[in-house]
């Protein structure tokens, strides 16, 4: 009977149609200062007030119709180490501040974000301090079978993945709080797709370029995709907030702690990187609440969800929610090939682009005109890349 | 108009007839043979003909035409007695023992306190609830579910069908004190809200008081749900029982010594959970039992002694990986465990008819508890918690001509366990406690009820109480002006072992005044001043069993209500139908809220996760039943609104701003009907039916892209409404099916819940997903349930 029950309970979960939209701009910062290697970036933006949000009773997944955000430009914006030194950010692109090069993080020192908008409103964060953190002492992977619900079309209800859990020592005496995050590399033999075009080369000042180009004699649907010329990586990462405090383990090894879910896009040896970072009390409290309400069951036990106010304030008028956190994190990372020797998935070798596209490549046919057709460049980007990855391995 | 004339023709009947029938007699109770002076004696099943003059020896004498009469006695809390007197008997005595030890109060489901007293007690909003006739409404799975039940009454409302205890007049569920045989209940529920744990076979009675409150009870701010349980039986074994889908129940009675001694014990268990993968893989991982066991004795000493002891225990154990785990804990599935310990003994003393003593002493204890299992050693961590209530109390009842006194002294000790993390062999966590919270409250109260003149009468009602923290324990002293947390601590005190760290008190008035326009309708007055020293703190839609419970100390403020009622009351039609209305007004102090983010698990100092603020809640409440005839049921209507403001504490800290909001279970209008037609002596028909508007939700105002992924953002607390709900239940009652008079009496009971197959809507929430967010609806009973339940007494 209890059966019946929780048949009644598991099984009746429906859509419910929503439509809501925002009157108000908030302004969102989204900023982390590492003692990674590389370039670092800050964004800044704000909620769109002509968005509108909306699901229908049969799709429950929420539609907005135009952009939900968009990007804060023009701002003055610098991050202020140990309350004197100074350094200017630049915008790359709209909304994305790039930090000057010679601004390192490092444990120990507080980082503080100020900016100014376009229309001169100041703002600025609490100081946050980088805190050390634990090196990973060892990860191991084991294959899901029903991993990631709803990731990949291909896979439909669950991808299945290889999960990273680790074990890490706790430093005694101190208050850590953690959060994982991933990096993934994975081989992509196709490069372009072109929407009614046509891939083609050409000469550009700095060398062979290469891009898709309108053809109106195609139907309007039909779409080409060009293969690679040479290796490439597509570049994934996490989008899950992990976090853990150490409030009940202090100073305890800790075990068998599930930090990454990779998904198993295709069944070639991979790159991951895990990034196990430090978190300030702070930035550990906003990242769960914003866990708390993006992971809601519906039931009895959950926390009802509630506007969350970041560290960052409006200097003249403290009253104006701003969303968002900015933090500083040192990062233990932990890089390792995947070689995906325990999976069961073997059909889905080399087919990246299949279980991200839901179909196959469709490639253009030679012709009279076309009797050779171009390879497409990979392009350097954030989610793509032509050099080797370090630490890449080709074999076990 | 048509009224006078029936007295006039009456009158005249008396007139005419030159012979009469003379009745004299005495009512007593029958277990302790005490005179029951406030009986009220029906002739012919006419109010107009009723006498409630029973003198204080429960003496009575009544003069009437020879005729057929049929004669009902009938006094609150006891079995009504009933006698045909044929015509041509002139003199007659009657000696009356009143049972109180069966549920068969009245063939009402819900009275006002007993007979004809809707329209004279000056007390207003206290209703009496029949077990009996509860049992004859349908229930979901065939489990009679006493807090379900009263969600038909006006004024009573929950979160949902799964919710952790009921809503009284816009107060939050720990604002109600549920006592079973006056031992506190601290979870009302099994099964996160599924069932209540009150067994319904041993319950005697009923009485929720939600307008007025004597002065007697304390503790809790919005009313009071006053349950007591059988007495054994004095004279005869009784074997009761039955079989549902969900449990198996059996009570014993045994009479140990006649007419002196008796012992009964009762007991109900689930343990079904074995076929659940059978019926759904996803099942596989859930365990889910609960059982109860309840035992109580009486011990008629002599004339003048008796002793009552009563002994109640509840066991609850749930096991899902689909619940969250302990977080910050590394550990596989988790299960919530809770148990519930209370116990009562009473000696009741009788000084002289007018005058008793009744002492008490009560315990109290619940302790839920989670586990999680670690992956690699199978060892379980657990977090353990419990909070505790003894008390001891003392009261004196007095009765005179026109008075009824009650005055008592209660001492009450409290012991809070927050949380204790218990790590077992674990390698990886530490063990962890959260200091021991203890307190002790002191109480005086009295109690009248006076009639001034025969239109006009008063229930007056004072209560003091005291109630000091006590050490030991360290009090955190913040900066004034910010947001109360790790950062803004001056300084801290320490307080030694048992000295008192704060202490609050203060006056309880309590007054309720009646007047009666005519016969049948009276006007009524009340106010009620309440305060709370005790409460749940909880960061969840409505509390959960786990959620914990805290004293008042220096930083959190009791809780202080004030509650204004008034109301219409009128019967119709010689008592058949009976109509109130109600309006009241409550404004509460000090209520409870949590801040955005708050954590309660293992905290140490929870006045850094809370903020005090506002309650107002107002409604009226419109009530139409009928109470006699072969159909009998009730029709209900009420307005009510409830809203939370939040004023102590810093702008960034204040829920919605410090603005007015609708509080969780804020439904303005609702609708309830329940119709018991009685066919024949064999068959029965139930319906319920409840509508009511939907709950509030908080619904996000849009999008954020942040880290890698959408999450949607929120600016306001409850600001939508989910579906409104509504809900027709059916069932069919069978009694002593094989129509022989056996001692072995069967009834069975088919029950179609959720007749129409509403899909109600228990929540509506939003999940994001690899940068998707969707938005959905949990419905937990979406179709119609239908059951066959088994009842037995031997």
């Amino acid at each position: 009977m209890l059966a019946i029950f929780f048949t009644y309970l598991s099984g009746c979960v429906e859509p419910f149609s929503v439509k809501f939209d925002t009157a108000k701009e908030y302004i969102v910062v989204d900023g982390v200062v590492t003692d990674m290697e590389g370039p670092q970036y800050l964004k800044l933006s704000k909620t769109n007030p002509d968005a509108v949000n909306e699901s229908s009773e049969f799709s429950q997944t929420i539609w907005t119709t135009g952009e939900s955000t968009l990007p804060l430009s023009k701002a003055k914006v610098k991050i202020i180490v140990n309350g004197s030194q100074i350094f200017n950010l630049t915008e790359t692109d709209p909304g994305v501040y790039l930090l000057p090069a010679v601004l390192k993080g490092k444990v120990g020192d507080s980082y503080q974000l100020q900016f100014e908008t376009e229309t001169g409103a100041s703002y600025e964060s609490s100081a946050e301090k980088m805190l050390p953190v634990a090196p990973v002492k060892s990860a191991y992977d084991v294959f899901n079978p029903k991993g990631l619900p709803n990731y990949s079309e291909y896979y439909r209800d669950f991808t299945p993945s290889n999960d990273i859990y680790v074990n890490f020592d706790d430093p005694s005496g101190e208050q850590n709080f953690y959060r994982w995050q991933w990096t993934l590399w994975e081989t992509q033999k196709n490069c372009a797709t072109c929407n009614q075009g046509k891939y083609y080369l050409f000469q550009s000042e700095n060398g062979v370029d290469g891009n898709c180009f309108k053809d109106l004699t195609l139907k309007y649907n039909n779409i080409y995709d060009y293969a690679c010329e040479d290796l490439c990586w597509d570049i994934f990462y996490s989008s899950e907030i992990t976090i853990f405090s150490d409030i009940y383990t202090n100073g305890q090894s800790q075990k068998d702690k599930l930090v990454a879910q990779i998904p198993l896009l295709q069944s070639n040896p991979c790159l991951v990187s895990l990034q196990q970072n430090s978190l300030t009390p702070n930035a550990y409290r906003f990242l769960k609440l914003i866990q708390d309400q993006a992971v809601n069951a519906g039931t009895l036990a959950d926390t009802p969800p509630a506007p969350i106010q970041g560290n960052v304030l409006n200097v003249r008028n403290k009253d104006e929610l701003i969303i968002g956190f900015f933090t500083a994190s040192s990062v233990a990372e932990y890089k390792t090939m995947l070689w995906r020797k325990n999976i069961s998935n073997l059909a889905v070798l080399n087919q990246l682009f299949k279980t991200i596209h839901n179909r196959d490549p469709v490639f253009e046919e030679r012709s009279p005109e076309r009797p050779y057709i171009p390879l497409a460049i990979c392009k350097n980007s954030r989610s793509r890349t032509p050099f080797l990855p370090k630490d890449w391995k080709w074999t076990q | 108009m048509k009224a006078l004339y029936l007295i006039c023709f009456l009158l005249t009947g008396f007139g005419v007839n030159a012979q009469g029938l003379k009745i004299t007699g005495t009512v007593k109770d029958s277990a302790t043979n005490a005179p029951l002076p406030d009986a009220t004696i029906i002739i012919d099943y006419r109010k107009n003909l009723s006498t409630d003059k029973v003198d204080e020896k429960g003496n009575f004498s009544i003069e009437l035409p020879t005729d057929d009469h049929v004669i009902t006695i009938r006094h609150i809390g006891y079995e009504t007695f009933r006698t045909f007197i044929k015509s041509g008997v002139q003199k007659l005595n009657l000696n009356v023992l009143l049972a109180p030890t069966s549920s068969q109060l009245e063939e009402v489901i819900v009275t006002s306190k007993g007979y004809d007293q809707t329209i004279r007690q000056p007390i207003l909003g206290s209703l009496q609830i029949n077990i009996k006739t509860l049992e004859k409404l349908p229930s979901a799975f065939g489990e009679l579910d006493i807090l379900r039940s009263l969600q038909m009454l006006p004024g009573v409302s929950s979160v949902g069908e799964a919710s952790n205890g009921v809503n009284i007049r816009g107060g939050t569920t720990d604002q109600t004190l549920i006592l079973l045989d006056d031992t506190p209940i601290f979870n009302p529920t099994h099964m996160f809200g599924l069932f209540s744990v009150i067994p319904p076979n041993t319950v005697n009675s009923l009485d929720l008081y939600k307008g007025n409150v004597p002065a007697r009870f304390g503790g809790r701010v919005a009313s009071v749900l006053d349950i007591s349980t059988k007495n054994p039986s004095l004279d005869k074994f009784k074997i009761s029982g039955g079989i549902s889908l969900v449990s198996n129940r059996l009570m014993i009675d045994v009479p140990v010594i006649k007419g002196k001694l008796g012992v009964y014990i009762a007991g109900r268990g689930a343990f079904n959970d074995f076929i659940l993968p059978k019926l759904d893989k996803r099942l596989s991982n859930i365990r889910a039992k609960f059982g109860e066991l309840s035992a109580k004795s009486f011990y008629r000493i002599d004339d003048k002694n008796t002793l009552t002891l009563m002994g109640y225990y509840s066991n609850d154990y749930f096991k899902t990986d689909l619940l969250t785990n302990l977080p910050n804990v590394v550990g596989t599935d988790t299960y919530y465990k809770h148990i519930t310990l209370n116990g009562m003994a009473r000696w009741l003393h009788v000084i002289s008819s007018r005058l008793n003593l009744q002492t008490s002493f009560i315990f109290a204890k619940y302790s839920p508890e989670i586990g999680t299992k670690e992956k690699a050693t199978d060892n379980i961590v657990q977090l353990e918690s419990s909070v505790a209530q003894q008390q001891i109390k003392s009261n004196l009842n007095y009765q005179l001509e026109n008075h009824k006194i009650e005055t008592g002294i209660v001492g009450t000790r409290y012991e809070i366990r927050p949380g204790t993390l218990v790590p077992g062999l674990s390698e990886s966590v530490n063990y962890i406690t959260t200091p021991t919270e203890r307190a002790n409250e002191l109480a005086w109260y009295l109690d009248d009820e006076i009639k001034i003149s025969p239109k006009l009468a008063m229930s007056f009602g004072l209560r003091y109480s005291y109630f000091m923290a006590i050490g030991k324990s360290i009090i955190r002293n913040y900066v004034s002006g910010q947001p109360r947390d790790d950062f803004s601590v001056t300084d801290s005190t320490s307080i030694g072992n048992g000295k008192i760290s704060k202490a609050y008190g203060g006056f309880e008035p309590r007054l309720g005044l009646s007047y009666l326009l005519n016969d049948q309708v009276s006007l009524k007055f009340g106010y009620n001043l309440m305060r709370q020293y005790i409460q749940v703190v909880s960061n969840t839609a409505t509390p959960i069993p786990t959620s914990r419970w805290k004293t008042s100390d220096t930083h959190i403020k009791p809780q202080i209500s004030n509650l204004f009622t008034a109301g219409v009351y009128k019967t119709f039609t010689d008592n058949i139908y009976e109509m109130t209305v109600e309006g009241y007004y409550r404004f509460a102090n000090n209520i409870i809220d949590y801040k955005p983010g708050a954590d309660f698990l293992l905290q140490k100092y929870p006045e850094t996760q809370l903020i005090q603020g506002k309650n107002k809640s107002y409604g009226i409440e419109v009530m139409l039943s009928k109470k006699k005839g072969q159909l009998k049921g009730w029709a209900n209507y009420t307005f009510a609104r409830s809203f939370n403001r939040t004023d102590q504490g810093t702008l960034i800290e204040l829920v919605n701003r410090g603005d007015w909001y609708a509080a969780n279970y804020d439904k303005p209008h609702s609708f309830n009907a329940s119709m018991d037609i009685t066919v024949d002596s064999h068959n029965s028909f139930g319906f319920t039916f409840a509508y009511s508007s939907g709950r509030p939700y908080s619904e996000p105002i849009g999008f954020i892209n942040y880290q890698n992924n959408v999450y949607p953002f929120y600016d306001k607390r409850n600001n939508k409404r989910i579906p409104d709900y509504h809900r027709l239940d059916f069932a069919w009652n069978i009694y002593n099916p094989s129509m022989k008079n056996r001692r072995w009496q069967g009834q069975w009971t088919f029950s179609v819940y959720n007749l129409y197959a509403r899909k109600n809507a228990y929540s509506v929430f939003f999940k994001t997903e690899n940068t998707v967010t969707k938005s959905y609806q949990l419905n937990i009973f979406a179709t119609p349930i239908v059951t066959v339940a088994y009842n037995f007494v031997f």
